[in-house]
């Protein structure tokens, strides 16, 4: 009997060590732990790029949803895992702003980052019959309101709105709803006076003329509402918005790393996943190892400003 | 109403409020005083909060778990005052633990230990039959129901609903 | 408006598509019987798979596991005392009851009948009136959600009967373990010790599993004394009579129309509406004292009621663009990657995938009722499996389902706590479903509180200034009114 232990025990071994080694990876299932709940924008980009990587590796990518402090539970989970490349973890903007906010432990050091995959602004978007017709009447009713208009805020706190009060020295009420899907009938209802979110959480209601979008805050104006201006044309300096990317724990090989980058960059080349960002209004941001982990370095700085 | 097994009350008072207190099953009061315990302690660790670095308003994040603290004392004052003058008269005096449901309360702990160190088969498997054993059971067929039952949901929940169960602490060693 | 749904009942029909409806149902069905997995999984399992679908077959899919798995929950809620989500807790009331005085059959054919109905309601006053629920729906904010969240939290006080400071003393442990993690507002943590897994709050399914399964399943346990004494529940085959249906109808009717309602305001799900149609139904009914001892009124018209949301939860998302639960919410993740705009664009744009989604409703309402009726049979088969084999099988899944929600070790901890504790609180005579009315609807009042006042300023003229929440507190008031008489009333009852 001992014997058996011994020698199962060994094997066992044996293949646990194997398993590591980064030659034949992958040679099993690979775990997707998404930090949000399922039928949110980043579970449907994590589901829908798992369905499309899973054919480049040839392994199925099985999502896992692990929930809580906005993000905080699940990516903390993701980074604690074993780095053997069998456990992936779609990081968001999130990682940028908590721990700067006390609120998680990890950071993005605590990941080796692989991809970034989307990359999406925040637009202004104030009911149909709202007397604002762009930024300009906004910023200037909030100067006259004082910290009276009312703003449904997706998230606490909410760095959208910061970026544009701190530019404009203004004050919002900034009222905090429970993502886009209540912050967006709180302006249809006119219970608030105006919102942000992105382009795939408001499309629709853009596109029926329930909501009127009054600016981008990108760079340059976007593909998804080449009518609507950005603040940079309308003579305000405040880009904003948010991103994905994907993540795996800190110590992983660099083999393992190189071969998901390589599957990430087929997976978002193709015509599927291509075709479902475009219907969700999301845009691809395909940034590699280097250029993301350096782009999440300056959003911490500049979030690391809004916050203190 | 009428409190049966009180033979015959005192004259004073105060004897016949102690005759009530004595004679009451002391383990209606045990929940109440032991949630007003923990009612105080919830309270010392609402004062704790940390203020908020963003926005308040007149109500702030203390004000619920503060009025729930209180409220909850309240109610748990009214139960021990009710419980001492009007006897429930369904109380039974059975004992609140028999030996079934401390093994029972013992086997979820147990389980779900073992579910963390050893993973779902291992664990699932190995409680089953504990539990089978336990009972004495000599047909051998719950044990092969034991089995099956494991393994039908270890592929169920793998393959359909594709979660991935537990594979435990050990699970390089086991599972790979 | 008729030949585009008679189109989409003739699509729903077809060859293609019905076996597709059908294996949705069973699937959603089969999906929420067991703890923990509810509709809201089943329907974002199956998302992947209908990348590749034409856009009618994913649709029709999805919205089969979703009237199912709603519907599922309710029968192990009724043979096993385990309700499979929050939404068929309130079955667990008087269907277990029933259950346990061998009416299994003629509690789950009437679970049947009124979930049918209440659907069935649902997606009629759905095609029919969609457009004005949705600008009803619209009134709806933070002042109108706190007054509908303390008007449910008032049916603590009607559930608790005779025993009103216990129940009371539930609801009040159910809403401080509903403020621990960070504050909805100003995201200050509460009761968080510095552990992670506390950040997001307790969930309420593992307290769910823990409360009502595993307390079960303990309570079972100490009452086999040895494997020979215990002898198998009697129990009859027989269905509902037709004195049952009459008597239902009237409640299993209004119940589906409350329901509708509560659904199509965003925010409140199957979970709220069962619990306040259960509620109505004990106010409006001339022997209450029935309510929670096997009333065939209060199944169903908890059943009519969390199957009454189906359609209504579709209003915001047809109408508005915005997903009115959590269900939906992955439906419309489903419309989107089929290339779908959801919102009042759809109606003009696709009409015929909008009546394709209404027609597959109605029939898969209709496919849930006789599969839910034909299965009668075989679902009673569980009670006849010997509890020594069933006890720990309940356990086994309990845990289970209580990792799979969030995949954390932290919720099977949660489910086995709440499981001592509602163990020992039966014990006590502490009824438990005020611990689960107080999680669901506490963190709804006081975000919802706090929400209003930072929107008026910190002015609580919202209370009276608007006709919707004003009318929430009126029946607040009255609710909380009655159940004080009640109580009295069976006090002297008593004495």
């Amino acid at each position: 009997m001992k014997k058996i232990i011994k020698t199962t025990l060994a094997a066992a071994a044996l293949t646990f060590i194997a398993s590591v080694s980064a030659a034949d990876y992958p040679s099993k299932n690979i775990r997707m732990v998404v930090p949000f709940s399922p039928g949110g924008g980043t579970d449907s980009v994590g589901r829908a790029l798992a369905n499309a990587t899973k054919d480049v590796l040839d392994q199925n990518i099985i999502v896992m949803n692990r929930t809580g402090g906005a993000g905080a539970v699940g990516m903390s989970f993701g980074a604690g895992q074993r780095p053997d490349g069998y456990t992936l973890t779609v990081v968001t903007r999130e990682i940028a702003s908590l721990p700067q906010m006390g609120l998680m432990q990890h950071t993005a050091d605590d990941f080796k980052l692989i991809r970034m995959v989307n990359l999406d602004p925040a637009v202004v978007l104030v009911s149909q019959d709202s007397p604002y017709q762009n930024i300009a009447d906004l910023v200037a009713a909030a100067k006259k309101k004082d910290g009276a208009l009312k703003f449904a805020s997706t998230a606490k706190p909410n760095f959208y709105l910061m970026a544009l009060e701190k530019s404009q020295n203004i004050k919002l009420n900034a009222i905090p709803y429970n993502g886009a899907s209540e912050a967006i009938p709180a302006v249809l209802g006119n219970h608030t006076d105006v919102t942000m979110v992105t382009p795939g959480e408001a499309i629709s209601q853009i596109k029926s003329g329930q909501l009127k979008a009054l600016g981008v805050m990108s760079e340059e104006r976007i593909a998804y509402l080449p009518q609507t201006p950005t603040l940079k044309e309308q003579g305000f300096d405040v880009v904003t918005g948010t991103w994905r990317g994907i993540g795996v724990p800190k110590n992983t090989p660099d083999e393992v790393v190189e071969t998901l980058g390589a599957a990430f960059d087929k997976a978002m080349a193709s015509p599927d996943f291509k075709q479902f960002m475009e219907n969700g209004a999301m845009t691809i941001h395909n940034l590699d190892a280097k250029a993301f982990t350096e782009f999440v370095k300056n959003d911490v700085k500049n979030l690391g400003a809004l916050i203190n | 109403m009428v409190m049966k097994r009180t033979p015959s009350t005192k004259n004073c008072a105060w004897g016949a409020f102690f005759k009530k207190v004595t004679d009451m099953n002391v383990k209606n009061i045990i929940l109440p005083s032991v949630i007003i315990v923990i009612s105080l302690v919830a309270l010392y660790f609402i004062s704790q909060f940390a203020v908020p670095s963003f926005q308040d308003a007149s109500v702030g994040s203390k004000f619920f778990p503060t009025a729930i603290a209180v409220i909850q004392i309240i109610i748990c004052v009214c139960i021990i005052l009710g419980e001492i003058f009007h006897k429930d008269p369904q109380q039974d005096s059975a004992p609140l633990f028999n030996k079934y449901s401390i093994f029972g309360a013992v086997f979820i702990i147990g389980y779900a230990t073992a579910i963390y160190f050893l993973g779902y088969l291992a664990a699932t498997l190995l409680a089953f039959f504990l539990y089978l054993v336990f009972f004495k059971t000599t047909k051998r067929y719950y044990y092969l129901i034991a089995i099956v039952f494991t393994l039908v949901i270890y592929y169920v929940f793998a393959n359909v609903f594709y979660v991935a169960l537990p594979e435990g602490l050990f699970a390089g060693l086991f599972y790979d | 408006m008729i030949d585009h749904l008679f189109n989409g009942l003739l699509t729903a029909l077809s060859f293609d598509i019905l076996p597709i409806l059908i294996f949705g149902v069973v699937g959603g069905i089969t999906l929420g019987a067991m703890p923990g997995l509810t509709a809201t999984m089943g329907v974002a399992i199956l998302l992947p798979f209908t990348f590749g679908m034409d856009s009618t077959a994913a649709l029709v899919m999805l919205i089969g596991v979703y009237i199912g798995g709603i519907y599922g929950g309710s029968i192990a809620a009724i043979l096993l005392n385990t309700p499979g989500t929050p939404a068929s807790a309130a079955s667990v009331l008087d269907g277990y009851t029933l259950t346990k005085n061998g009416q299994a059959a003629r509690a789950l054919s009437i679970s049947a009948i009124s979930s049918f109905s209440g659907g069935f309601i649902s997606t009629v006053l759905l095609i029919m009136f969609a457009p004005i629920l949705a600008n009803f729906a619209l009134r709806f904010n933070a002042p109108e959600y706190f007054a509908l969240a303390l008007f449910g939290l008032t049916i603590i006080c009607s559930i608790s009967g005779s025993n009103l400071l216990k129940g009371l003393l539930a609801g009040t442990i159910g809403l401080l373990v509903s403020t621990v993690g960070l504050d909805p507002i100003t995201s200050v943590p509460r009761f968080t010790f510095g552990i992670m897994d506390l950040y997001s709050g307790i969930s309420i399914i593992p307290v769910l599993i823990g409360l009502f399964a595993l307390s079960e399943a303990l309570t079972q346990l100490e009452s086999i004394v040895s494997e020979k004494k215990q002898a198998l529940r009697n129990f009859s085959l027989k269905m509902l009579s037709r004195k049952d249906l009459k008597d239902i109808a009237p409640t299993a009717i209004k119940s589906g129309v409350l329901g509708t309602v509560i659904g199509s305001v965003p925010g409140a799900g199957a979970d709220i509406s069962s619990f306040v149609c259960y509620n109505e139904a004990k106010r409006a009914s001339k022997n209450p004292e029935e309510f929670g001892k096997g009333s065939i009124k209060g199944l169903s018209a908890a059943e009519a009621g969390n199957n009454g949301v189906t359609g209504g939860a579709l209003v915001p998302l047809l109408t508005l663009g915005v997903p009115g639960d959590a269900v939906t919410a992955v439906l419309l993740g489903a419309l989107v990657i089929q290339g779908l705009t959801p919102g009042p664009l759809l109606f003009t744009h696709n009409p015929e995938v909008v009546y394709n989604i209404f027609s597959s409703m109605l029939v898969a309402n209709i496919v849930m009722l006789i599969v839910g009726l034909i299965g009668i049979r075989f679902f009673c088969k569980i009670i006849e499996i010997p509890r020594i084999l069933m006890i720990p099988i309940i356990m086994f899944l309990s845990i289970i389902g209580a990792y799979s929600i969030n995949n954390s070790m932290f919720d099977i901890g949660v489910a086995v706590f709440f499981g001592l504790l509602g163990f020992v609180l039966i014990k006590f005579r502490v009824p438990l479903s005020p611990i689960l009315i107080a999680m669901i609807l506490g963190p709804m009042a006081e975000t919802n509180l706090r929400k209003s006042l930072l929107m008026y300023e910190n002015s609580w003229s919202f209370l009276y200034d608007r006709p919707i929440a004003l009318f929430f507190l009126v029946l607040t008031a009255f609710s909380i009114y009655s159940a004080v008489k009640f109580s009295k009333r069976k006090k002297k009852v008593i004495v």
